[in-house]
């Protein structure tokens, strides 16, 4: 199936892109968090990265599904 | 009221004098005096805020001076609350400004916190937001997280009992994170995060802000999207079932 990955913030550096699609098998969205972190090594530079679903944060846990949206920003520190 | 002062604010519908009431019978703590919580410090003063605690334990350097509102060249050296609440009076001195020069901790947050009706976040680190996410909950305040690198920056408002925290969403709560000074980050988005915070902070305080969406901003886009954040029921701050996790 087919899940279209957005970056966000620096990620788009990171990547290169500011979205891609992504043809994935059944996982949870941590998973999926692990394969785009495959792809792109330099994700891995922050521990934690906030993902949402379909414009939704939701656990990580959650199956994603075909059509599916999955955003990842960055953990921004600064104040 | 002074009502001259605050004319134009108090004409828009948003605020009317209900909601000015409101504000100058509030107190607020901002914890962190750097570029976003001295801007919010600073709009709080000229709005008529009652009262303004700022917590903070540095001094004015000179690679703050680009984006800090209220400290100057000559401040250099200095401790940040104690030229804050200077420039604060001198703004507005109808607001009681309390100054503590402390770093938040988990042995001093409940007592700090309990200063304000709102709590707002000017802080540039993980491990300040995890006590402030924690002591608010138990104090059952709400507080208002930001968050600034770049062009991009965050803000949600966290209501105890009603919206969701930050623990939720997986936003980390410990370590010291990157700072502005070594990340980077770009003045005018530090004063758009600290606007929209001041704006959500208003809207719970007249209680008109339930949702808890994460508002993430680019200044240099520009874009703003808001991301809804359900609570989070196994959540190990604010979660109906963190103790049945084992």
């Amino acid at each position: 199936m087919k899940v279209h990955i957005r970056y966000y913030a620096k990620y788009v550096d990171y990547t290169g892109t500011k979205i891609e699609d992504m043809e994935v098998e059944r996982m949870t969205i941590a998973e999926l968090l692990d394969v785009i972190k495959l792809k792109h090594s330099r994700l891995r530079e922050d521990k934690t990265s906030l993902v949402a679903l379909n414009s939704r944060f939701v656990n990580e846990g959650m199956i994603i599904s075909d059509g599916d949206t999955v955003s990842i920003f960055p953990p921004v520190s600064g104040g | 009221m002074e009502v001259e002062r605050y004319l134009s604010q108090v004409a828009v519908r948003e605020i009317f004098p209900s909601g000015q009431k409101i504000i100058e019978s509030s107190s607020i703590v901002v914890v962190g005096m750097g570029g976003t919580g001295s801007a919010i410090a600073e709009m709080m003063a000229r709005m008529g805020i009652r009262k303004i605690t700022i917590v903070d334990d540095d001094t004015i350097e000179v690679s703050n001076l680009n984006r800090q509102a209220l400290y100057k060249e000559n401040d250099i050296g200095l401790k940040k609350v104690d030229v804050a609440k200077v420039e604060l009076l001198k703004i507005n001195n109808d607001v009681e400004v309390n100054a503590i020069d402390q770093r938040l901790t988990h042995y001093n947050a409940e007592e700090i916190l309990s200063e304000g009706d709102i709590i707002l976040d000017g802080t540039d680190n993980y491990n300040a937001r995890g006590v402030m996410n924690g002591a608010s909950f138990k104090l059952k305040k709400p507080w208002i997280f930001t968050a600034v690198e770049g062009t991009v920056g965050y803000v949600k408002a966290i209501i105890p009992g009603k919206t969701s925290c930050l623990s939720c969403f997986g936003y980390p709560d410990q370590g010291e994170g990157i700072s502005c000074t070594v990340q980077g980050v770009i003045p005018s988005a530090v004063r758009a995060i600290s606007s929209l915070a001041v704006t959500v902070a208003l809207k719970v305080l007249m209680e008109r802000e339930s949702s808890g969406d994460l508002v993430y901003m680019d200044v240099w886009k520009p874009t703003l999207e808001t991301l809804p954040i359900p609570r989070n029921e196994g959540c190990k701050v604010c979660g109906e079932n963190k103790f049945a996790r084992g």
